[in-house]
């Protein structure tokens, strides 16, 4: 559903060379029913260790990833953090940059904490009708005859998936060298176990993005409160306290603005 | 016949103006539905075709993991 969403499929052909990688048959290959169910309840973020999403050089090596299936409006979150970390890291030939490595540090450690305070804002949503501000950035979605039309319980699928984030790029902030796809292709952080492998697949090592340190409980400073009208210009600044060196936009637009 | 043509006719605009009252103001948005996942996305067959015309074109390359058929899974 994802990639069939005109916005996603412009930008991941506008700035990315996509393929698509069967690392084995699945037993629930073509089983509608467990499609509609992750439809009908974690349309928004399903973290799942059964899918991969890989950002890589033409060299094979990787700068980025994000495990599992996301609504296209928050996919293409991701896509933006990904292109953001490549203009960082590489220069127009996607040689590494000197200094590239600090600045994509800088970045991942902003983004752990900006996904974990958005992770809180939704945590804070549960009651009343909170659920309604946070989901208005969501598109309703149609799939195989199937309509979701999000409410209350959608916050439970966001905040896996804001978590999931938040603790991923927490890892990648401790980044020393940007790793081959072999080493990460079947060894990255998922989010939750689901996962269609039969014997015929190659597994996915165990590495449960929970056992990764909370942004929120690090210690370092926030890079700005979760109330909505703090400025923009303060989520620019990384949590080490210097502005970041790229000097790019906050395209992920975490702070809220429109 | 060309009655049974106005009667179809103004069915339908009876409708849209039932769909108009009831559920337009609280649906902004038309839900976008499934179109297949190959569309779109100009995917290679193959990440070392990925990486020449990466080479070539000066981007990153997105590599989409999965178990399963990506032209049959719900991605």
């Amino acid at each position: 559903m994802t990639f069939s969403d005109p916005q996603v499929a412009e930008y991941v052909n506008k700035n990315f060379v996509a393929a698509w990688f069967n690392r084995g048959p699945g037993f629930f290959d073509n089983d509608l029913s467990t499609e509609r169910w992750i439809f009908s309840g974690s349309l928004e973020a399903y973290p799942t260790k059964n899918i991969c999403t890989f950002f890589m050089t033409p060299g094979g090596k990787v700068f980025d990833y994000v495990a599992g299936s996301y609504a296209p409006e928050l996919f293409l979150k991701v896509l933006k953090s990904a292109v953001e970390l490549r203009r960082a890291l590489f220069d127009e030939s996607l040689a590494l940059k000197e200094g590239g490595l600090e600045a994509a540090r800088t970045l991942h450690e902003t983004r752990a904490m900006t996904w974990a305070i958005e992770r809180e804002k939704v945590q804070k949503a549960h009651s009343g009708d909170g659920w309604k501000r946070i989901m208005s950035d969501f598109r309703p979605a149609a799939y195989r005859g199937q309509i979701h039309q999000h409410n209350a319980g959608c916050l439970s699928s966001l905040e896996s998936g804001y978590d999931y984030l938040a603790r991923l790029h927490e890892r990648w902030s401790r980044l020393k060298e940007l790793p081959d796809l072999d080493q990460v292709r079947y060894a990255y952080l998922w989010g939750n176990t689901f996962t269609e492998e039969s014997a015929q697949s190659t597994p996915v090592a165990g590495d449960d993005s929970k056992k990764e340190p909370d942004p929120l409980a690090s210690g370092r400073p926030r890079p700005a409160s979760v109330d909505d009208t703090v400025p923009k210009s303060a989520m620019q600044l990384g949590t080490r306290g210097v502005r970041l060196s790229t000097g790019l936009p906050d395209v992920l637009n975490l702070s809220g603005g429109r | 016949m060309r009655a049974g043509a106005m009667k179809q006719i103004s069915m339908a605009g009876a409708a849209l103006l039932m769909a108009a009252a009831s559920g337009w103001s609280q649906q902004q948005v038309k839900p976008v539905d499934w179109k297949g996942y190959t569309r779109g996305v100009k995917w290679e067959k193959s990440l070392d075709e990925a990486k020449t015309r990466a080479v070539r074109e000066k981007k990153p390359i997105l590599l989409y993991q999965l178990v399963g058929d990506l032209n049959k899974e719900g991605c």
